[in-house]
């Protein structure tokens, strides 16, 4: 109940924001790149893999956000639409990359966050998490894709369909073929949960 | 005891979301499945703490920067136009009104100006005429000038403070 209360009040500020906006408040539309920053150039760094590029991506999928904002439909959760204006920019990249040489990945490793808890457990997750990342960083962007929209952003399936542009029913499937591809990647040694 | 043979991945975790299932009820006999089923679980385990990063710290500015250079939006502007000349009338009539000239008196003013203006317009008419007949192209091309001069002027100060910043 709580979180629904949250989400409502977060949907209710943010139409409001986006109302304001559109009249010409750049208060509100900062307070709007604000809220959403992180998941959105979260997703473009783990599509890309390449820190630069992401930012790059992130702020030209704000100024598109800016410039189609007359077209947004408040019915839909603002994250989820700059998310998906997000993506197809990062399409893009990766359709011209495949044109040309791929270019040198950023080691994703120092990039990444890890959790936050305490000590030696800390040091043994953080190497844990390297390597998990690492794995991850090695899928196809579509597995990565869909792991960082499910387990780090922590989206319903219907969010990543709407996102993604594809079948609700079709996200568990692609999510348990991204994971054993990575249980296959990642090496078979007793996990301390 | 009869072995059944494992079934495959994707309907094992099919009939586990399911809750129930042919795959299900065999994974409950096998350690095989039971194994890869743990893997799996300990793996989105892993995968839940996972984060996302911080963007860098001048993002938002850098968007901001680049929002400033657009165009304002039109809506905005002739709202705000509108307004300013309706509080302009506003303010004309209750001026009018709290010289105690009254409701009635009013209309009645309001009509002799209107009269006294067809008259004034109709003069003004007349002057600009003769002015075009005199000297027509000397004062079109300098009132083309000052036009274009405030048009540009007016263009300037309209920009935000912030395209202006983004500028230098």
């Amino acid at each position: 109940m709580a979180a629904h209360e949250g989400d409502r009040s977060g949907a209710l500020q943010w139409a409001a924001d986006v109302r304001a906006a559109r009249g010409g408040n750049p208060s509100a539309f900062e307070a709007l790149v604000r809220s959403v920053q992180r998941p959105v150039y979260g997703l473009c760094l783990r599509l890309l893999r390449s820190e630069a590029e992401s930012a790059e991506v992130a702020q030209e999928t704000f100024l598109r956000a800016y410039q189609n904002l007359g077209k947004y439909d408040e019915s839909r959760p603002f994250d989820l639409w700059v998310l998906a204006i997000a993506r197809n920019l990062c399409l893009d990249v990766l359709r011209r990359r495949q044109k040309h040489s791929p270019d040198p990945i950023d080691d994703l490793k120092d990039t990444l966050p890890s959790g936050e808890t305490g000590a030696e457990e800390r040091a043994i997750q953080q190497q844990e998490r390297m390597s998990l990342e690492a794995a991850v960083s090695t899928l196809p962007p579509e597995d990565r894709e869909v792991l960082a929209l499910y387990y780090v952003q922590k989206r319903t399936t219907k969010e990543i369909a709407s996102v993604m542009g594809v079948a609700p029913g079709t996200i568990m499937a692609r999510l348990f073929r991204a994971r054993e591809k990575l249980r296959k990647l990642m090496p078979k040694e007793e996990v301390p949960s | 005891m009869t072995e059944t043979p494992c079934p495959e991945l994707e309907q094992l975790f099919n009939d586990l979301e399911a809750g129930h299932g042919p795959a299900l009820d065999h994974s409950k006999g096998c350690e095989a499945c039971k194994a890869l089923l743990e893997e799996h679980r300990q793996l989105e385990k892993d995968l839940y703490r996972l984060a996302d990063p911080l963007p860098p710290p001048d993002l938002v500015h850098k968007v901001m920067a680049a929002v400033a250079k657009q165009p304002r939006p039109l809506g905005a502007e002739v709202r705000v136009g509108l307004t300013i000349l309706l509080a302009a009338g506003l303010l004309a009539v209750l001026s009018l009104l709290g010289t105690g000239v009254g409701a009635g008196t009013f209309g009645t003013q309001l009509a002799s100006y209107l009269i006294d203006a067809r008259a004034v317009i109709a003069a003004v008419g007349r002057a600009l005429l003769s002015l075009w007949q005199a000297a027509g192209i000397a004062v079109a091309s300098g009132s083309l000038v000052v036009l274009v001069v405030s048009l540009l002027s007016l263009r300037k100060l309209s920009q935000s403070p912030a395209a202006r910043e983004a500028q230098v």
